[in-house]
């Protein structure tokens, strides 16, 4: 039954659409109206033509005053018929607006049907995502005349270190790291929790403000960032490359604040710049929580 | 012989009277110790799950500058401050310093079982375009020292004695204070190097702010910066 409807379904939207078109759309009234513009021309034109023919066999010319005449008379046998038609114009109508309905209802319930798959697909998404992890390490290189260098070396999903590490170079002796924290609230889906995404993004300093900040390099050719692409084996409730794609959903939600309520998964969208005094040999590492947004911690020798 | 007693007895009541000496003052060490714990025990029970030290609202936006009204409030929930600040730039930043309650108590159980209480206190305001170092201040302190946004009337000394230390020793390890005298067994907060147990966490800056292009202050509405109890920091439509 679905699959039958399912079929039908390109011939009534395309139905919709165009009744929709032609009748709430000043577009489509122009269009309408030209319509029955051209079929009163080309009725008067056809009546004119006519008067014509038979004044000519009659050996006389038509004079203007009677050619308007049969224009008019042609034009009222027009809306005459118009008239007599209204019943059926009015049934052609209702069958419209029962068409448009129907599409609208059926397009509704297809965008309701969807949105709980994909509502559902990011919660699988984000309960992937929302573990504790490892963003970078940073190590304070040096430190003088009121600069300091830091290099920051970055973990991909899987917890192994990405080979090319960044150094940034700032003045000041605080160094920023400064994130985007999207908050996931989950009380209109299932169980009333909520979590936390973080993309940091930048580093400043105390004495560079962060519109002069550093961009960290921790997203990947396709705008997803790196700590986030988990491998397959590590998925669970969600099919791979569904997460792929709702993955880059997530991401723009980092990025973009209307499609993150959009999505009605997002409670909130925040910036955290989180920072530590930057002492020559000082190493620290930066973690995304599942719940807290980013943290500093001390590295330590275990 | 007589003397020998003597020079005896005379060196044995030095040795009682330096021992008692030694166990008053070990006492006395014990004692502020157990004051101490019990300062830290209660306070962490007394501090909430979330607390709001500070609200605000955009009073104006324009000509790149940002006009922003800043009220703090202690313990219970008492506004202590309110201030008006133009900031230039179009990002808001409320940056707080967040310590373990735990680097009070130093290494032990105590330490531990307050390891997942963090303090925020209030630092400084700033923006994109107006450093940190050179941000309006919201980091008022009464003339102990204490925050004024930890105060409260309920608070025993040495409750606010605990508050003191870890906001000295926040403000040491981030160079803002001269690093206390004494180590934090003794009561205070010490250099980085003493400050307890590593796995305690140490002292970090944490500066919530709105992304312009993504999540804007709206003028006219009132926001809070919610504290949690786990040292996590948000900022909230009041």
């Amino acid at each position: 039954m679905s699959e039958r409807l399912a079929a039908w379904k390109p011939l009534l939207y395309a139905l919709a659409d165009g009744a929709s078109f032609l009748f709430t759309t000043a577009s489509g009234l122009l269009v309408l109206l030209a319509l029955v513009l051209v079929a009163a021309a080309t009725a008067v034109a056809g009546a004119l033509r006519e008067r014509r023919l038979l004044a000519e066999a009659a050996g006389r010319p038509c004079k203007p005053a009677e050619a308007f005449g049969v224009a008019l008379a042609r034009l009222g046998s027009l809306a005459l018929s118009f008239a007599t038609r209204l019943s059926l114009l009015a049934g052609l109508a209702l069958a419209l607006v029962a068409t448009i309905a129907a599409a609208d209802s059926l397009r509704r319930l297809d965008e309701y049907v969807a949105n709980r798959e994909r509502i559902a697909e990011l919660t699988a998404t984000v309960r992937n995502l929302e573990r504790r992890r490892r963003v970078a390490d940073v190590s304070v290189l040096a430190s003088s005349g009121g600069r300091f260098v830091a290099e920051f070396t970055y973990y991909a999903g899987d917890g192994t270190r990405i080979p090319q590490a960044q150094r940034v170079e700032l003045r000041g002796r605080e160094l920023y790291v400064d994130a985007v924290v999207c908050s996931f609230a989950y009380s209109e889906i299932a169980s009333g929790r909520e979590s936390n995404l973080a993309l940091p993004y930048r580093a400043f300093s105390d004495e560079v403000p962060a519109a002069e900040g550093e961009s960290l390099a921790l997203l990947d050719e396709l705008g997803v960032p790196r700590m986030y692409r988990l491998p397959d084996a590590e998925l669970y409730g969600i099919a791979p490359g569904k997460f792929a794609a709702r993955l880059q959903d997530v991401a723009a939600f980092l990025r973009d604040e209307a499609a993150a309520r959009a999505a009605g998964v997002v409670r909130s969208l925040q910036g955290v710049a989180v920072h530590r005094p930057a002492r020559p040999g000082e190493r620290f590492t930066i973690w995304v929580e599942a719940t807290g947004g980013i943290t500093i911690k001390d590295d330590r020798v275990f | 012989m007589r003397k020998a007693t003597k020079l005896g007895f005379f060196l044995v009541c030095i040795a009682a009277v330096a021992t008692a000496l030694w166990l008053a003052l070990l006492r006395g060490g014990i004692l502020r110790q157990r004051e101490r714990i019990a300062a830290l025990t209660s306070l962490a029970a007394r501090l909430t799950l979330e607390r709001v030290p500070l609200r605000f609202s955009i009073l104006a936006r324009e000509g790149g500058m940002v006009r922003v009204k800043i009220k703090l409030y202690d313990l219970d929930g008492r506004m202590v401050r309110e201030a008006e600040a133009d900031l230039p730039g179009t990002e808001l930043f409320f940056d707080f310093l967040v310590s373990p309650l735990g680097a009070a108590a130093a290494e032990g159980d105590l330490g531990r079982s307050l390891a997942g209480t963090w303090l925020a206190f209030p630092r400084v305001v700033f923006t994109d375009r107006l450093p940190a170092n050179a941000g309006f201040d919201i980091g008022p302190t009464d003339t102990e020292g204490l925050p004024l946004v930890f105060g409260s009337a309920s608070l025993s000394a040495g409750e606010r004695a605990a508050i003191r230390a870890v906001y000295r020793g926040a403000l040491a390890d981030f160079g803002l204070a001269p690093a206390p005298s004494s180590d934090l067994r003794g009561g205070e907060v010490g250099s980085p190097g003493t400050r307890g147990p590593k796995d305690l966490g140490g002292v970090f800056g944490s500066a919530v702010h709105e992304v312009a292009g993504l999540a804007r202050f709206e003028p006219g509405l009132v926001y809070k910066v919610v504290c949690r109890l786990k040292g996590g920091i948000e900022i909230l439509e009041d």
